[in-house]
């Protein structure tokens, strides 16, 4: 047994049969309908709202560690993996491991899909007092979807 | 015998509603409708309710008060994952065989110590385990068991032992975090807002203002 066998049965783990279909033929629908820059944005706009129904997870958090610790309690409790913060020269790194997001929309829909973890630390941050001026954006390659790279600054 | 049933069943369906008038009026029109619309348009479009936003009770689903109330451990990050819990759930089953057999052989508690490394138990207990005929699951992908050194090869083992390391390791953790938490808020540095002001350059652009502003209301009144 290989890690990538290994990988790939935790990837089908991921997602409920019950919505898979549905959540691959919605991606598929999507893509075709719209550009993938708008669909980051649509994305971005559900990880906010999605950020806003779990803001007593990090309202009261004071330090970066505090914060991971907190997330990753919400997201072990709904099985979306962890994140983990790394202050960095004038930026957070923010690294997600084991979302969901290539299981249920594809591999092919990672691009704009990340928008929900984008929007969603978007908003995290934005609730505990960074500016405007800073944003969450993806970075580099996303190994297989295992592990999602963001960054956080301007 | 009577069957009285059979006219009070009619009895019943004579009371129902005569929908014939309305069913020959709904056919009548099917056509014409089909031809003027298709059948998207024939749809009037209804304007959606929106979502409505989570529920308290949903909410409290999520909520920290039920985290607090029921003090469930922290879940460490190495477990989370489904190899991690496979991991976990075959060192215990081998774990529970290992002592099994070693109760059943009656061997020396040298052979196989309940108490220390989970990893190098683990990867005795698969060893014996694929040396007998009975099971063919651990046997096949353990062809060296007798060495420890080539057993580190095998998945089974490297699962074994990543999940006894990780699971000190997040002992361990659990026990420090605690304490690197209070140190950490206490030197502030790791504070958001402390952090967020250097990313956004706030600190200097809050110590600078001021010496400029001295300097040009001196100049200011020099002039």
């Amino acid at each position: 047994m290989t890690n990538e066998a290994l990988q790939n049965y935790f990837r089908e783990q991921q997602v409920s049969l019950q919505w898979l279909p549905v959540l691959r033929a919605m991606a598929s629908e999507m893509s075709a309908q719209m550009p993938a820059e708008e669909l980051l944005e649509l994305f971005s706009k559900i990880g906010e709202r999605f950020a806003v129904d779990t803001e007593e997870h990090f309202q009261d958090v004071e330090t970066l560690a505090q914060l991971e610790e907190s997330l990753n309690y919400f997201w072990a409790r709904i099985n979306w993996g962890w994140v983990t913060f790394r202050e960095a020269k004038g930026c957070i790194e923010i690294t997600h491991s084991a979302a969901p997001l290539a299981e249920a929309f594809g591999d092919e829909a990672l691009g704009w899909s990340v928008g929900l973890l984008q929007g969603f630390y978007q908003r995290a941050f934005s609730a505990l007092g960074a500016s405007d001026t800073m944003a969450v954006r993806a970075v580099g390659e996303s190994t297989g979807g295992i592990d999602i790279h963001l960054r956080f600054g301007r | 015998m009577k069957k009285t049933n059979n006219n009070l069943s009619a009895l019943f369906r004579s009371l129902g509603p005569d929908e014939t008038g309305l069913e020959a009026i709904a056919k009548a029109a099917a056509p014409k409708v089909e031809k003027e619309w298709p059948l998207f348009k024939a749809v009037p479009p209804v304007e959606q309710e929106p979502t409505p936003p989570l529920s308290p009770q949903e909410r409290k689903i999520w909520s920290k008060q039920a985290k607090v109330k029921t003090e469930v451990p922290r879940p460490t990050l190495s477990m989370s994952g489904l190899s991690s819990k496979l991991a976990k759930s075959l060192s215990q089953i081998s774990e529970q065989m290992a002592v099994e057999e070693s109760d059943m052989d009656a061997a020396p508690p040298e052979k196989q110590p309940r108490v220390g490394a989970l990893a190098h138990n683990k990867r005795d207990s698969l060893s014996e385990r694929a040396s007998s005929p009975s099971n063919a699951l651990f046997a096949k992908p353990l062809p060296a068991v007798e060495l420890p050194q080539q057993a580190e090869e095998s998945h089974e083992a490297v699962l074994f032992e990543r999940a006894a390391t990780q699971l000190v390791l997040a002992q361990e953790k659990a026990r420090t975090k605690p304490l690197a938490k209070t140190q950490e808020a206490a030197g502030s540095d790791d504070r958001l807002a402390n952090i967020f002001s250097r990313l956004e350059e706030k600190e200097k652009v809050a110590v600078k203002p001021v010496e400029k502003r001295s300097s040009l209301s001196k100049r200011m009144g020099k002039r």
